[in-house]
Order: structure tokens, then sequence, then C-alpha cells
């Protein structure tokens, strides 16, 4: 469309999310990528809009900035989806561990 | 004996985690209605817009639904900023709060130049409005930790 190449700036975009994201797994990377192809595809789209003079600098910048808010929306609900996964995995080792104190020392507290 | 050793630790540590890991603010179904209700009303008004001709697409004719949009999202605001826990929902109502007034910006623009927006401007702003009322709702469903 505007000589922009979605699919390198998707993966480079998805590359700079990862980064940030390191250690949140397979589903964010999937998510991360995702997120990178739309913002992209919406940046060209965008970018199209301006070189043919059907919108102005201002305009622009109002419609990146609604791409990016929706991006950023969708990390801080990956981020949100990561942390009630660290309280799973925190809960499972509790059970773990209860089930090891119970076995030896007859302590139930751990339910 | 040796082998319980570390057990009086081990208990310990798992008392004090025990009952009080929640790093997450818990499903509140009300965050879910409105955060559903605004994605609504948001795609209304867009779908609206992006069929008006002058002078019906022109701002003082839409006026009334930035008024009523950003009173929806402020008391969404003040309902997630009410839980604990729960900045990743309230950051995510700050940027919906924000992509509202961008929209509102982007048709002031358009009816000073005595224009409706243009046709080819709606998918972006569409699919960027879904994206965030879908995050915020997706968000809430993954708070009730498998719960229904």
């Amino acid at each position: 469309m505007s000589g922009i190449d979605i699919d390198g700036v998707a993966a480079q975009a998805a590359q700079a999310m990862l980064q940030s994201l390191a250690g949140t797994g397979r589903d964010v990377a999937s998510y991360a990528a995702q997120e990178a192809k739309k913002l992209a595809t919406s940046a060209a789209e965008i970018a199209q809009m301006r070189a043919t003079g059907e919108i102005d600098d201002e305009e622009a910048r109002l419609h990146l900035d609604i791409q990016a808010r929706a991006s950023r929306a969708v990390l801080m609900g990956i981020e949100g989806v990561a942390l009630i996964g660290a309280e799973q995995a925190i809960d499972s080792a509790l059970d773990v561990i209860g089930g090891a104190i119970k076995a030896a020392m007859g302590l139930t507290f751990l339910g | 004996m040796g082998k319980y050793r570390a057990f009086p630790l081990l208990a310990a540590v798992a008392l004090t985690l025990s009952g009080c890991v929640t790093l997450v603010s818990n499903y509140d179904e009300k965050i879910d209605d409105m955060a559903t209700g605004l994605q609504r009303e948001i795609s209304m008004e867009i779908e609206t817009l992006s069929s008006q001709d002058k002078p019906d697409c022109l701002y003082p004719n839409h006026a009334a639904f930035y008024i009523n949009a950003r009173t929806d999202v402020s008391a969404l605001a003040v309902r997630a900023s009410a839980h604990e826990l729960n900045s990743q929902t309230i950051r995510q109502i700050e940027d919906l709060r924000g992509a509202l007034d961008d929209l509102e910006k982007l048709h002031q623009i358009a009816t000073r130049a005595d224009r409706c927006m243009r046709p080819e401007e709606f998918s972006d702003i569409s699919r960027g409005f879904d994206q965030i009322a879908g995050a915020i709702i997706r968000l809430e469903l993954a708070k009730k930790r498998g719960r229904p």
C-alpha cells in the first residue's frame, strides 16, 4: 500500500514486544505477534491516507495514537492474565508444599 | 529427623503465603457489563457516523454522544479504581478515554473543514476501539480464574 513491509515491521515490533514480556510464555508470543501485525497494518493504512492527502499530519497523529492505545490496552490485558497465571502457579506450588507438610507432620493448614 | 529440619521454615513461608496469593483483583460483573455496553455504544456511533452525509455527520450533531460516552467511561474508571490490585484494568480504561478524545478531535477537525470524516478513516478507528473494549472484557473474564 505505502511501501511499508508489514511482515518485516510486524516481526520487529513483535520482537520488541516479546523482549518486554520475557518469561510470560507461548500464549503471549502469539498474542504479541497478532498485535504487532494489527498495529503495522493500521500504520500502513494511516500512512496511505496521509500520502494521498485524505488526512493531514495532525489527523495522522491522532489515528496512530488510537492504534497505540489499542495495542497498549491489549498488552495490559496480557500482563493481567500473566499475573493471574502466576497466582495459579503459586497456588499449585502451595498445594505441593501443603501435601508434603501434611504427609510429614500431619499439619493441614494449607487445606 | 534431619530431613524435617527445613519444615518449620517451609511451614512458615507457606503459612505466610496461604490465602493471600492475589496479584490481580477479583472479577467484577459490573465492569464486564459496563465495558460491553460502552463497546456497543461506540460501535453504534462509528457505524452511524460512517454512513452519514452532511450536515448530519457534523460534530455538533454528535456532541451528545461524546458527553454520554465520556460519562460512561468515567463511571467505569471509578468502579475499577474501587478495587485494589487493578492497575491493568485502570490503565486500559485510561486508554479507552484517550482514544475517545482522539476520535472527538478527528471529528472536530473534519467539521472545521466543513466535511464528514473520510470513509477510509473508520476501519482502523473501529478496530482500535474493539481491541480496547475487548481487552478490558477479556481481562475481566480471566479474573474469574476458572470459576463460573
